[in-house]
Protein backbone atom coordinates (compact mmCIF):
# COMPACT_ATOMS: atom_id res chain seq x y z
CA UNK A 1 0.00 0.00 0.00
CA UNK A 2 1.50 3.16 -1.67
CA UNK A 3 1.32 6.62 1.35
CA UNK A 4 0.07 9.34 0.30
CA UNK A 5 1.73 12.37 0.25
CA UNK A 6 0.29 14.02 3.20
CA UNK A 7 1.36 10.14 5.24
CA UNK A 8 5.34 10.96 3.98
CA UNK A 9 5.15 14.40 5.12
CA UNK A 10 3.79 13.02 8.19
CA UNK A 11 6.79 10.32 8.33
CA UNK A 12 9.61 13.46 7.53
CA UNK A 13 8.30 15.49 10.45
CA UNK A 14 8.39 12.78 12.52
CA UNK A 15 12.12 11.57 11.80
CA UNK A 16 12.71 15.36 12.48
CA UNK A 17 11.50 15.73 15.12
CA UNK A 18 14.66 13.55 17.00
CA UNK A 19 17.00 16.33 15.80
CA UNK A 20 18.43 14.53 13.09
CA UNK A 21 21.36 16.90 12.04
CA UNK A 22 22.31 15.27 9.42
CA UNK A 23 21.11 14.02 5.53
CA UNK A 24 22.81 11.02 4.87
CA UNK A 25 21.15 9.72 8.13
CA UNK A 26 17.72 11.40 7.24
CA UNK A 27 17.49 10.42 3.74
CA UNK A 28 18.09 6.25 4.50
CA UNK A 29 16.14 6.59 7.46
CA UNK A 30 13.12 8.07 5.59
CA UNK A 31 12.79 5.43 2.84
CA UNK A 32 13.57 2.37 5.40
CA UNK A 33 10.52 4.19 7.16
CA UNK A 34 8.59 4.45 4.28
CA UNK A 35 8.73 0.86 3.71
CA UNK A 36 8.51 -0.80 6.77
CA UNK A 37 5.00 1.49 7.34
CA UNK A 38 3.87 0.10 3.99
CA UNK A 39 4.64 -2.86 4.92
CA UNK A 40 2.92 -2.50 8.56
CA UNK A 41 -0.33 -1.25 7.04
CA UNK A 42 -0.18 -3.96 4.16
CA UNK A 43 -0.32 -6.82 6.32
CA UNK A 44 -2.17 -5.19 9.67
CA UNK A 45 -5.74 -3.28 8.16
CA UNK A 46 -6.90 -2.79 11.80
CA UNK A 47 -4.03 -0.54 12.73
CA UNK A 48 -3.86 2.97 12.50
CA UNK A 49 -1.04 5.20 10.48
CA UNK A 50 0.36 6.72 13.37
CA UNK A 51 0.52 3.25 15.36
CA UNK A 52 2.14 2.02 11.98
CA UNK A 53 4.38 4.19 12.15
CA UNK A 54 5.35 3.94 15.87
CA UNK A 55 5.99 0.09 15.67
CA UNK A 56 7.97 0.96 12.72
CA UNK A 57 10.43 2.80 14.49
CA UNK A 58 10.16 1.17 17.96
CA UNK A 59 10.77 -2.58 16.40
CA UNK A 60 13.00 -1.49 13.73
CA UNK A 61 15.27 1.35 15.47
CA UNK A 62 15.10 -0.26 19.25
CA UNK A 63 16.16 1.43 22.42
CA UNK A 64 19.04 3.83 20.44
CA UNK A 65 16.47 5.01 18.02
CA UNK A 66 17.32 7.42 15.33
CA UNK A 67 19.81 9.17 17.08
CA UNK A 68 21.38 6.31 18.21
CA UNK A 69 21.97 5.92 14.10
CA UNK A 70 23.34 9.62 13.63
CA UNK A 71 25.54 9.08 16.59
CA UNK A 72 27.45 5.60 15.29
CA UNK A 73 27.26 7.45 11.72
CA UNK A 74 28.85 10.24 12.78
CA UNK A 75 31.79 8.55 14.73
CA UNK A 76 32.69 6.37 12.01
CA UNK A 77 32.29 9.37 9.41
CA UNK A 78 35.01 10.77 11.73
CA UNK A 79 36.95 8.20 12.06
CA UNK A 80 36.99 7.64 8.23
CA UNK A 81 38.02 11.33 7.70
CA UNK A 82 40.58 11.25 10.13
CA UNK A 83 42.29 7.93 8.67
CA UNK A 84 41.93 9.34 5.24
CA UNK A 85 43.70 12.56 5.80
CA UNK A 86 46.80 10.82 7.41
CA UNK A 87 46.81 8.49 5.16
CA UNK A 88 47.42 11.32 2.01
CA UNK A 89 49.59 13.37 4.56
CA UNK A 90 51.72 10.25 4.60
CA UNK A 91 51.80 9.74 0.72
CA UNK A 92 53.64 12.77 0.69
CA UNK A 93 56.67 10.79 2.39
CA UNK A 94 56.84 7.96 0.18
CA UNK A 95 57.81 7.72 -2.80
CA UNK A 96 57.00 8.78 -5.36
CA UNK A 97 55.07 12.45 -3.74
CA UNK A 98 58.41 12.81 -1.16
CA UNK A 99 60.28 13.36 -4.29
CA UNK A 100 58.35 16.50 -5.08
CA UNK A 101 58.18 17.39 -1.02
CA UNK A 102 62.06 17.39 -1.22
CA UNK A 103 62.52 19.74 -4.33
CA UNK A 104 59.65 22.00 -2.53
CA UNK A 105 61.64 22.02 0.90
CA UNK A 106 65.06 22.70 -0.74
CA UNK A 107 63.74 24.85 -3.41
CA UNK A 108 61.77 27.11 -1.01
CA UNK A 109 65.55 27.09 1.62
CA UNK A 110 66.84 28.25 -1.58
CA UNK A 111 64.11 30.55 -2.31
CA UNK A 112 64.36 32.54 1.30
CA UNK A 113 68.21 33.10 0.34
CA UNK A 114 67.47 35.63 -2.33
CA UNK A 115 65.92 37.58 1.07
CA UNK A 116 67.46 40.23 3.15
CA UNK A 117 64.15 39.81 4.90
CA UNK A 118 63.13 36.57 4.59
CA UNK A 119 60.95 36.81 7.87
CA UNK A 120 58.55 39.09 5.56
CA UNK A 121 58.95 36.82 2.37
CA UNK A 122 57.72 33.98 4.58
CA UNK A 123 54.96 35.53 5.90
CA UNK A 124 53.46 36.99 2.52
CA UNK A 125 53.82 33.56 1.62
CA UNK A 126 52.26 31.84 3.87
CA UNK A 127 49.25 34.13 4.20
CA UNK A 128 48.13 33.81 0.17
CA UNK A 129 48.62 30.09 1.06
CA UNK A 130 45.92 30.98 3.84
CA UNK A 131 44.25 32.82 1.71
CA UNK A 132 43.83 30.75 -1.09
CA UNK A 133 43.10 27.76 1.42
CA UNK A 134 40.05 30.25 2.62
CA UNK A 135 38.71 30.61 -0.50
CA UNK A 136 38.41 27.11 -1.07
CA UNK A 137 36.73 26.77 1.89
CA UNK A 138 34.20 29.29 1.49
CA UNK A 139 33.44 28.03 -2.28
CA UNK A 140 32.51 25.12 -0.31
CA UNK A 141 30.01 26.20 2.43
CA UNK A 142 27.64 26.36 -0.13
CA UNK A 143 27.37 22.45 -0.29
CA UNK A 144 27.08 22.43 3.47
CA UNK A 145 23.70 21.95 3.93
CA UNK A 146 20.78 20.60 2.12
CA UNK A 147 17.01 21.15 3.12
CA UNK A 148 18.15 22.27 6.47
CA UNK A 149 20.70 19.19 7.10
CA UNK A 150 23.63 19.22 6.90
CA UNK A 151 25.55 17.32 4.64
CA UNK A 152 28.30 14.57 6.50
CA UNK A 153 30.93 14.30 4.06
CA UNK A 154 31.13 18.15 3.51
CA UNK A 155 30.73 18.49 7.32
CA UNK A 156 33.80 16.13 7.69
CA UNK A 157 35.74 18.57 5.60
CA UNK A 158 37.10 20.28 8.28
CA UNK A 159 38.80 17.24 9.39
CA UNK A 160 41.16 18.18 6.19
CA UNK A 161 41.52 21.20 6.95
CA UNK A 162 42.21 21.29 10.72
CA UNK A 163 46.04 21.25 10.32
CA UNK A 164 46.22 24.67 8.18
CA UNK A 165 45.34 26.64 11.00
CA UNK A 166 47.63 25.36 13.85
CA UNK A 167 50.39 25.42 11.47
CA UNK A 168 49.70 29.30 10.22
CA UNK A 169 49.05 30.40 13.88
CA UNK A 170 52.84 29.13 15.41
CA UNK A 171 54.39 29.90 11.80
CA UNK A 172 52.74 33.78 13.06
CA UNK A 173 53.05 33.71 16.35
CA UNK A 174 56.88 32.62 15.51
CA UNK A 175 57.65 35.52 13.71
CA UNK A 176 55.62 38.23 15.79
CA UNK A 177 57.21 37.69 18.78
CA UNK A 178 60.51 36.35 17.66
CA UNK A 179 60.87 39.71 16.17
CA UNK A 180 63.18 41.73 18.39
CA UNK A 181 65.31 38.40 19.65
CA UNK A 182 65.71 36.39 16.43
CA UNK A 183 68.66 36.12 14.14
CA UNK A 184 66.07 35.48 10.95
CA UNK A 185 69.44 34.34 8.89
CA UNK A 186 70.40 31.76 11.02
CA UNK A 187 70.43 28.80 9.26
CA UNK A 188 68.17 26.89 11.90
CA UNK A 189 65.71 29.66 11.51
CA UNK A 190 65.38 29.48 7.80
CA UNK A 191 64.99 25.25 8.39
CA UNK A 192 62.29 26.10 10.74
CA UNK A 193 60.48 28.50 7.94
CA UNK A 194 60.72 26.21 5.63
CA UNK A 195 59.63 23.39 7.25
CA UNK A 196 56.17 25.09 8.31
CA UNK A 197 55.95 26.34 4.83
CA UNK A 198 56.49 22.80 3.02
CA UNK A 199 53.62 21.66 5.95
CA UNK A 200 51.08 24.17 4.97
CA UNK A 201 51.82 23.06 1.37
CA UNK A 202 51.17 19.80 1.78
CA UNK A 203 47.61 20.67 4.39
CA UNK A 204 46.43 22.74 1.35
CA UNK A 205 47.05 19.74 -1.26
CA UNK A 206 45.49 17.47 0.79
CA UNK A 207 42.73 19.63 1.44
CA UNK A 208 42.54 20.34 -2.13
CA UNK A 209 42.32 16.49 -2.98
CA UNK A 210 39.72 15.62 -0.03
CA UNK A 211 37.71 18.54 -1.15
CA UNK A 212 37.51 17.34 -4.98
CA UNK A 213 36.81 13.33 -4.53
CA UNK A 214 34.21 14.82 -1.92
CA UNK A 215 32.60 17.04 -4.63
CA UNK A 216 32.76 13.40 -6.74
CA UNK A 217 30.66 11.90 -3.96
CA UNK A 218 28.28 14.57 -3.93
CA UNK A 219 27.22 14.65 -7.67
CA UNK A 220 26.28 10.69 -7.63
CA UNK A 221 25.00 10.63 -3.46
CA UNK A 222 23.38 13.51 -2.79
CA UNK A 223 22.52 15.98 -5.43
CA UNK A 224 20.77 13.14 -7.60
CA UNK B 1 15.04 -14.01 16.30
CA UNK B 2 15.40 -16.21 19.12
CA UNK B 3 18.80 -15.71 20.05
CA UNK B 4 20.38 -12.62 18.16
CA UNK B 5 23.97 -13.34 19.92
CA UNK B 6 24.59 -16.38 17.67
CA UNK B 7 23.92 -14.66 14.86
CA UNK B 8 25.49 -11.25 15.77
CA UNK B 9 29.08 -12.38 15.00
CA UNK B 10 27.69 -13.35 11.42
CA UNK B 11 26.21 -10.48 10.37
CA UNK B 12 28.19 -8.55 7.99
CA UNK B 13 28.77 -12.21 6.53
CA UNK B 14 25.56 -12.55 5.97
CA UNK B 15 24.79 -8.58 4.02
CA UNK B 16 27.77 -9.34 1.80
CA UNK B 17 26.72 -13.34 0.40
CA UNK B 18 23.42 -11.49 0.28
CA UNK B 19 25.16 -8.70 -2.17
CA UNK B 20 27.09 -11.72 -3.67
CA UNK B 21 23.72 -13.38 -5.02
CA UNK B 22 21.91 -9.86 -5.65
CA UNK B 23 24.47 -7.68 -7.01
CA UNK B 24 23.16 -4.30 -5.04
CA UNK B 25 20.26 -3.90 -2.26
CA UNK B 26 19.18 -1.20 0.06
CA UNK B 27 18.85 -1.96 3.42
CA UNK B 28 15.13 -2.60 3.45
CA UNK B 29 15.48 -5.16 1.20
CA UNK B 30 18.16 -6.87 3.09
CA UNK B 31 16.00 -6.87 6.08
CA UNK B 32 13.15 -8.43 4.26
CA UNK B 33 15.35 -10.75 2.17
CA UNK B 34 16.91 -12.24 5.30
CA UNK B 35 13.57 -12.71 6.83
CA UNK B 36 11.79 -14.81 3.83
CA UNK B 37 14.73 -16.65 3.31
CA UNK B 38 15.12 -18.21 6.97
CA UNK B 39 10.79 -17.82 7.09
CA UNK B 40 11.19 -15.23 9.68
CA UNK B 41 12.96 -17.13 11.90
CA UNK B 42 16.12 -14.60 11.65
CA UNK B 43 14.91 -10.51 11.71
CA UNK B 44 17.71 -8.47 11.43
CA UNK B 45 16.75 -4.47 13.00
CA UNK B 46 17.66 -1.67 11.64
CA UNK B 47 19.49 -0.77 14.93
CA UNK B 48 22.45 -3.84 13.80
CA UNK B 49 22.05 -3.87 9.92
CA UNK B 50 22.62 0.31 9.05
CA UNK B 51 25.75 0.14 11.70
CA UNK B 52 26.99 -3.02 10.18
CA UNK B 53 26.61 -1.52 6.72
CA UNK B 54 28.00 1.98 6.92
CA UNK B 55 31.42 -0.36 8.84
CA UNK B 56 32.01 -2.31 5.92
CA UNK B 57 31.27 0.92 3.21
CA UNK B 58 34.06 2.49 5.42
CA UNK B 59 36.45 -0.70 5.05
CA UNK B 60 36.13 0.34 1.87
CA UNK B 61 34.21 -3.26 1.08
CA UNK B 62 31.06 -1.98 0.15
CA UNK B 63 30.08 1.05 -2.74
CA UNK B 64 27.04 2.92 -2.39
CA UNK B 65 24.47 3.99 -5.50
CA UNK B 66 22.37 6.77 -4.64
CA UNK B 67 19.24 6.81 -7.07
CA UNK B 68 15.79 8.72 -7.02
CA UNK B 69 12.83 6.39 -6.25
CA UNK B 70 8.98 7.98 -5.72
CA UNK B 71 10.50 11.72 -4.94
CA UNK B 72 13.02 10.73 -2.53
CA UNK B 73 16.65 9.02 -2.71
CA UNK B 74 17.46 5.61 -2.00
CA UNK B 75 20.88 3.89 -0.84
CA UNK B 76 21.78 0.55 -2.99
CA UNK B 77 24.46 -0.99 -1.57
CA UNK B 78 26.86 -3.22 -3.55
CA UNK B 79 30.47 -5.35 -2.84
CA UNK B 80 33.38 -3.74 -3.92
CA UNK B 81 36.05 -5.94 -5.56
CA UNK B 82 37.65 -5.88 -2.33
CA UNK B 83 34.58 -6.49 -0.89
CA UNK B 84 34.20 -9.83 -3.34
CA UNK B 85 37.04 -11.45 -2.52
CA UNK B 86 36.47 -10.66 1.60
CA UNK B 87 33.42 -12.80 1.06
CA UNK B 88 34.78 -15.47 0.21
CA UNK B 89 37.46 -15.44 2.86
CA UNK B 90 34.38 -14.83 5.32
CA UNK B 91 32.39 -17.55 4.17
CA UNK B 92 35.00 -20.08 4.18
CA UNK B 93 35.75 -18.97 7.71
CA UNK B 94 31.79 -19.02 8.68
CA UNK B 95 31.42 -22.63 6.84
CA UNK B 96 34.83 -23.66 8.95
CA UNK B 97 32.83 -22.25 12.05
CA UNK B 98 29.54 -24.32 11.21
CA UNK B 99 31.57 -27.66 10.79
CA UNK B 100 33.61 -27.11 14.18
CA UNK B 101 29.89 -26.24 15.72
CA UNK B 102 28.75 -29.04 14.41
CA UNK B 103 31.82 -31.36 15.67
CA UNK B 104 30.70 -30.04 19.27
CA UNK B 105 27.13 -29.81 19.11
CA UNK B 106 26.54 -33.24 17.44
CA UNK B 107 29.89 -35.24 16.96
CA UNK B 108 28.61 -38.28 15.67
CA UNK B 109 26.93 -36.75 12.52
CA UNK B 110 30.50 -35.02 11.85
CA UNK B 111 31.58 -38.15 11.27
Amino acid sequence: MKLTAEQITYIENYIKSFDIKYYEVYMEILDHMILSVEAILEENKEITFEDAVLKAKVEGFGKKGFRGMMDERLQLAQKQARKENNKMIKEYFTFPKIVMTIAVFVGYFLFLMFFDEPRIAHAIISTALMFFGFSQYLYFKKFQKIKNFYILKTHMLNFASMLLFPIYQLSNTFLIFGKESIDFDHILIRLFMTTVFTFLLISLLVYIEIRKKTMEELKTQIFV
Amino acid sequence: MKNSQLYKGSLNTIIMKLLEEQGRMYGYEITQKVKEITKGELNITEGALYPALHKLEAEGLLDVEVEKVDNRLRKYYKLTEKGATETVNRLAELEEFIKNMQTIVNPKLSY
